[in-house]
């Protein structure tokens, strides 16, 4: 149940956020630039604002919703009286933005923009009536929000058998947070990565505004971009990639924009894109190497006369571009440098396959990936999900305009130079550049979620590419591709319809069901046969403390319940002493893991380690087996 | 040669849109059974055979979390039926050949029934052992969450 005062409490920090966002985005923007760039700029703002404050606070120990929404009031308030001689009002400019749109009498992105509300009001429905459903939720992404929620605050290291929690990039999770404190419930945590999808939409029109398209063809591809499958899938779940690609192709939107105009506060721009960026994945300060190798591949010459016409300015708004950045995303490393002695902490199995990760298997992993790309793009392998397991989610954009706009890419930048454009080429190299990159170091059955940004760059690339080429609206290959990006739009909303990795006839009773009975155990397709997991979702009273078997991978999220009030105990793996040999070990618990569970009051055991592996049976008198996985300590409580 | 180079262009993303279309017949397939055929449907019903199976089949309720169809787990709200075999002789009933069921005390206050196992845990019922154990278990726990949670 939400109370009433949390909903205040949460709305009014969104909006004094949101103000305090709509200034930055004013003092970074001039007058005369379009919408859909303040839209952008507002929203980076909204989502850095509240990054750096559940950070700050956090730190603090104070994160609870009132010292929380004070520090809103305040940042908000303070950006928006300190940057008030920038603000201009956003009513007039969106009116002129919905006129121009309605004036253009365009049936085909009438369309796009119906089936765009239908997925945007699809997409919130599922974020508040189901739980989230990609394992890796359970495991890292969530637990560490839950934890500092109870603690009150972000303590440098957390405890629990998740060992890379204290040493990833948690970005995301400060996004989760702040979308959780306010109403003490879940509900709402995977609303961050769906505003970062709602982002991309005006961050692809203005790119493409920028690059010589009209708007309302630009908005189109705008949309065909942001209806990649791999978007949509990543759009309602608390992972991280769609913020990763988002805030990537923004922040090289900026650079660019900065190498053509020479205005510095396109900087202090790609400085919040990029910096966002850092805080969301280890692997993130490579996506800030590529945009701005690229940039720096693509204008040295425009760079060059930036920098000498504003030599002061431009060093200072680099300067302070790589402090916001730092600001935003560096904790993560800094935090890693003073405790492990290490900028990424520990060491992640990033190139996956069959366990090769050193430089000598860089050429074999590229091979693989490389061998395996056909088959990936025509995700011909599997259904779609979020998890993207052996496909690559790219949709029939990538397939039909993202090829042709890979195609054209060199023709439209030879011919278009004589005009000033060149079809998008620096987000399409940027694109092509990290993807390779990861292509050579990165192998698994998962990876193209985090290449979404690909296919989105070349289908934003196809019309500018056509501009370049001086291809109209009315040719047949702008009317075809047209016909062809609203189809696109319209395949890739319905193939995502699904409930992706959720049991499909249990949707509807949990849907149906109380608000506490809509968690993972009920309805997630990873926990179908995890009876422990279902047995204390939905028969145990109260907020039980929950001992498991402690694993790298161990999942811990449905044990804080819909309410976040439960507790997981970690039994560390040394203390797990299994007994008996060949298919069918037990274990038999040491007296240090029951005086732990004593300790922790912990009732109840459960012995499945991470997912749908098979229990490990308990052979103590004990502990009472109340179904397969999970046991009673009958010490625990006297 | 523009136009025939854009005609070309125009082509090949026709062609190629469709190709990939007609490669994923399963996906626009499986969203309308997804919808149709399983999340629009009511969630099956248990089933239930063997020795006591009708008995549990009379009793059975609209399913809580139901798991897939005899097969799985499943979550049964049927308080009459607890009571019904706290007071039969016979503690034990195979369901399925190899589900169970499992009276337990939710936070409402209303038994549950957990199939799934191969045992009967009648947990008001005393004289079995292990099962009486966790009946007391259940008793505390539950006047425990009562007063707040543990």
């Amino acid at each position: 149940m939400i109370t009433l005062e949390s909903w205040f409490l949460f709305l009014l920090a969104n909006s004094v956020l949101l103000a305090g966002a709509n200034a930055v985005a004013c003092a970074l923007s001039r007058p005369g630039d379009i919408l859909s760039e303040r839209l952008v700029l507002t929203g980076l703002a909204w989502l850095a604002l509240a990054t750096v404050l559940v950070l700050g606070v956090g730190l603090a120990g104070m994160l609870r919703p009132y010292p929380l929404c004070a520090a809103a009031l305040l940042a908000g308030g303070g950006l928006g009286f300190g940057l008030r001689r920038w603000s201009r009002p956003l009513w007039p400019e969106t009116r002129q933005g919905l006129a121009a749109f309605a004036g253009c009498g365009d049936a085909v992105l009438a369309v796009a923009v119906l089936v765009f509300l239908f997925q945007a009001l699809s997409t919130l429905v599922r974020i508040w009536y189901l739980p989230p459903l990609v394992w890796d939720s359970y495991s890292y992404h969530l637990p560490p929000v839950a934890q500092w929620l109870q603690l009150g605050g972000i303590p440098l290291e957390l405890p629990g058998s998740v060992a890379r929690i204290n040493f990833q990039t948690l970005g995301m999770s400060l996004l989760n947070a702040w979308f959780t404190v306010f109403l003490g419930n879940p509900v709402l945590v995977e609303l961050p990565q769906f505003l970062w999808w709602l982002i991309l939409i005006p961050t692809g029109q203005a790119l493409l505004v920028r690059a010589g398209v009209a708007p309302a063809r630009a908005l189109l591809f705008a949309l065909a971009g942001a209806f990649v499958p791999a978007c949509l899938l990543q759009s309602g779940t608390t992972q991280d990639h769609l913020a990763l690609g988002v805030s990537f192709l923004a922040g090289v939107g900026f650079l660019d924009a900065f190498a053509k105009e020479g205005n510095p506060r396109r900087l202090l721009a790609a400085g919040m894109a990029l910096g966002l960026c850092l805080g969301y994945k280890l692997s993130a300060p490579l996506h800030v190497l590529v945009a701005a190798g690229s940039v720096l591949a693509l204008r040295p010459r425009r760079l060059l006369a930036a920098w000498r016409r504003a030599p002061r300015s431009a060093a200072w708004s680099g300067v302070a571009a790589f402090g916001v950045a730092l600001v935003l995303g560096g904790w993560w490393y800094i935090k890693n440098l003073a405790l492990y002695g290490r900028l990424q902490g520990g060491v992640l199995a990033l190139a996956g396959k069959r366990g090769e990760n050193d430089m000598a298997a860089g050429a074999s992993i590229l091979a693989a990936n490389l061998g395996d790309f056909l088959a990936r793009i025509s995700d011909t392998g599997n259904l779609l999900d979020a998890d993207l397991a052996a496909v690559s989610g790219f949709g029939p954009q990538f397939a039909s305009l993202g090829i042709a706009a890979l195609a054209l890419a060199v023709p439209a930048a030879l011919a278009g130079r004589r005009r000033g454009r060149d079809g998008l080429a620096v987000p399409l190299v940027a694109a092509m550049g990290l993807t390779l990159a990861y292509f050579s170091f990165y192998y698994s059955n998962n990876q193209y979620r985090l290449f979404l940004f690909l296919p989105v760059a070349a289908v934003w690339a196809l019309p500018a590419s056509l501009e370049a080429l001086d291809f109209s609206l009315a040719s047949a290959p702008g009317r075809v591709a047209r016909g062809v990006a609203l189809a696109c739009i319209v395949w890739s909303a319905v193939a995502v319809l699904p409930v992706g990795l959720s049991m499909p006839h249990l949707v509807r009773a949990c849907v149906a069901g109380p608000p506490e009975s809509r968690v993972a155990a009920n309805v997630s397709r990873y926990m179908y046969r995890l009876a422990a997991q279902r047995f204390l979702a939905n028969a145990v009273p109260g907020n039980p403390a929950v001992a498991y078997a402690g694993h790298r991978d161990s999942w811990t999220w449905q044990y804080y319940g819909a309410g976040l009030a439960g507790r997981a105990v970690a039994v560390p793996r040394r203390l797990l002493r299994l007994e008996g040999s060949g298919p069918d070990p037990h274990l038999a618990p040491s007296p240090e893991m029951k005086s732990l569970l004593r300790r922790e009051r912990a009732a109840f055991y459960v012995s499945t380690p991470t997912d749908n592996r098979a229990p490990a049976p308990v052979a103590d008198p004990e502990f009472l087996e109340i179904v397969p996985g999970l046991y009673y300590y009958k010490g625990a409580v006297r | 040669m523009k136009r025939l180079l854009g005609s070309l262009l125009a082509v090949g993303m026709a062609v190629l849109a469709a190709v990939y279309m007609a490669a994923n017949p399963d996906k626009p397939v499986w969203a309308l059974k997804f919808w149709v055929t399983y999340a629009g449907s009511e969630a099956p019903d248990t089933v239930v055979l063997g020795q006591g199976a009708e008995r549990v089949q009379a009793y059975l309720a609209p399913t809580m979390c139901p798991g897939p169809g005899g097969r799985e787990m499943h979550f049964v709200h049927a308080p009459e039926l607890a009571r019904s075999l706290a007071l039969s002789s016979s503690a034990q009933v195979e369901l399925s050949g190899r589900a169970v069921i499992a009276e337990v005390h939710s936070d409402r206050g209303v038994p549950y029934l957990i199939l799934g196992n191969s045992t009967v845990y009648v947990l008001e019922q005393d004289g079995l052992g292990e099962r009486a154990e966790l009946a007391a278990f259940w008793r505390k726990h539950t006047a425990a969450s009562e007063r707040g949670g543990q």
